[in-house]
């Protein structure tokens, strides 16, 4: 007779989207974990064919509220792959930018809303509002910082409409951009003090022998450009993504998960993947804010991923700053291209990993095939193997505590289940 | 009408979801510049916009059992709120971003939750026309109590 112990998350809380996790034990022994992600599948692949190609950043940056800056750049820089356009200078630091912007309101929000209630003991952003109210107020200032740059340069704050293929529709006046450089200030001296308060934590002592995978450029620290690396050596261009990595449908999610294609191995993407690949490329203040907080390098622990975030706050308040600070308008604000059939790729790292896309178009300027990977797919396999390793330690405890353990794994990640197909339930059988 | 009165719409350009948006520029041609109207996509963006403010009110689209186009009218705290179901995102949907405010010292003493039954927030879809036929009654309503505050 088998005894067959059954925990359900039944509503996951802060994270973005709805998704349930589902644990089964039989006579003690881990025997199934499943991120049950049962949103409808979004389809927008489909809903880009057949569109004009200068249509596509706007739509794909409706995948997400969150992060729409990383739908419309990956969607950009593939599409200018395929034209054969190359975005520079001015223009190019100006997507930086618009990209700072939203590293600096996701991350604020994940770190100090979010998360930070996990590290306090708190349930909530609302309970921790109660006892630490200027810890609250901090993050929410941070967070509208981002969403004023997105503002400024992307046209508004939410789904950003600025961004064209070749660059942007309109280009922003120098005092419009100077304006922020105050907040700005501020803004990278209260997420230094972040960094630091966060780097006290206590973390469960947990640790794997991950795959970080995530776009790596030589001479800066990769955002919107550059080959994408992982950690035990392989490099590749964009374009060779798909041949490297796969996607895969699993009966118990409306995700696709991925695993590399040579191992058959999940991988790791996010700030803690960044942090490992590219550290070297960090801005000076942002680098020594690392080294200060003895952030590991590499890091394995997951838990230590709101380190590597809160420190990519910094260096993204850091560079919003020297570009805010010498910014000097262009006259063309896009580049021209003419139509051709052809295809193209491009990786970007949005707040939670590496975003893929891969448009054909032809031409008459029309998109034929598209093909997006978001992060959070890509790093649900990742957590379904992460908790396989972890619930040893936490499965004596009771089912409460073993769900919330789960869960502040899985928020580790800073899942962005809406964009990967949205709330996590977690059901856990236990049986003999 | 308070001096420091704010009107927010909440939503999207998506189906009935944009009811919030609609009713709430119809208010503000209606109140001219007497009153400060604001549109939001997400709840949160109400936590940037409350200092000064006397008189909160917000209007959003709601998911529930009733016609589109049903009106209510709720002052906050209200029970109805909190199962009520707004349109927004998960923890930091409406009833989570007022009590955050609140907690924060940021909330204005009044404070009212308008909500509009609606039938569709699906993406790429019009207004449906039960939602449609009710925004100048509501957005008069709206007016109305606002003129009498």
């Amino acid at each position: 007779m088998s005894d067959v112990r059954t925990i359900r998350v039944a509503a996951m809380t802060r994270v973005e989207g709805e998704a349930a996790l589902g644990i089964r034990l039989r006579n003690g022994q881990i025997e199934e974990v499943q991120l049950n992600i049962y949103e409808s599948p979004r389809l927008f692949e489909a809903l880009l064919r057949g569109r004009a190609l200068e249509d596509v950043p706007d739509i794909t940056a409706r995948i997400c509220g969150i992060c729409p800056v990383a739908y419309q750049m990956s969607s950009a820089h593939a599409l200018e792959a395929a034209l054969g356009v190359q975005v520079t200078g001015e223009l190019r630091r100006l997507r930086r930018l618009l990209y700072c912007g939203e590293w600096i309101e996701s991350h604020a929000l994940h770190v100090h809303l979010l998360h930070v209630p996990d590290f306090l003991g708190y349930d909530s952003s609302l309970a921790l509002a109660k006892d630490h109210p200027d810890l609250v107020n901090r993050g929410l200032r941070l967070k509208k910082h981002g969403n004023q740059l997105l503002d400024v340069l992307g046209g508004r704050a939410v789904h950003p409409i600025n961004v064209a293929v070749g660059g942007f529709y309109r280009i922003p006046r120098r005092e419009e951009l100077a304006t922020l450089v105050p907040d700005f200030e501020w803004g990278l001296e209260a997420a230094v003090e972040a960094t630091r308060w966060v780097a006290g934590f206590d973390f469960p002592r947990f640790e794997r022998p991950y795959d970080f995978v995530a776009v790596s450029h030589p001479d800066e620290y990769a955002m919107c450009e550059g080959r994408i690396r992982a950690s035990d050596g392989l490099a590749l261009d964009a374009a060779q993504f798909e041949q490297h990595f796969r996607e895969r449908q699993v009966p118990h999610s409306t995700a696709l998960q991925a695993v590399r294609l040579d191992t058959g191995r999940t991988y790791f993407l996010g700030p803690l993947s960044r942090m490992n690949l590219n550290r070297e490329q960090l801005l000076p203040t942002a680098r020594r804010l690392a080294d200060e907080v003895r952030l590991e390098h590499p890091c394995r622990n997951p838990f230590k991923s709101i380190i590597a975030r809160s420190i990519e706050i910094v260096q993204a308040y850091e560079e919003a700053l020297s570009i805010l600070k010498d910014y000097r308008p262009v006259k063309v604000a896009r580049m021209k291209y003419q139509y051709r059939k052809a295809v193209g790729a491009a990786a970007t790292e949005a707040p939670r990993g590496l975003l893929y896309h891969r448009y054909g178009v032809d031409e008459n300027g029309l998109v034929t095939v598209a093909n997006i990977v978001p992060p959070t797919s890509q790093n649900q396999s990742q957590i379904e193997d992460d908790l396989l390793h972890y619930l040893p330690a936490v499965v004596a405890q009771p089912d409460e505590q073993v769900a919330q353990a789960c869960e502040r794994l899985v928020r580790s990640y800073d899942p962005c289940i809406s964009c990967s197909a949205h709330f996590l339930k977690v059901t856990m059988e236990r049986g003999s | 009408m308070s001096a420091r009165s704010l009107l927010v719409g909440i939503g999207s350009p998506h189906g009935d979801d944009r009811v919030g948006w609609v009713i709430a520029r119809r208010v503000a041609e209606l109140a001219g510049e007497s009153l400060v109207v604001r549109c939001a996509r997400t709840p949160v963006e109400l936590l940037d916009w409350l200092e000064g403010i006397d008189t909160l009110d917000v209007c959003d689209a709601l998911l529930s059992e009733a016609a589109a186009g049903s009106v209510y009218c709720w002052p906050w705290p209200a029970r109805q709120i909190d199962r009520a179901s707004f349109s927004g995102s998960h923890d930091l949907a409406l009833p989570a971003v007022l009590a955050l405010a609140e907690r924060l010292g940021r909330l204005p003493p009044r404070v009212r939750i308008w909500g509009v039954g609606i039938e569709s927030g699906g993406t790429l879809q019009s207004l449906s026309s039960g939602a449609a036929a009710a925004i100048p009654t509501v957005a008069n309503r709206i007016f109305r109590v606002l003129l009498h505050a």
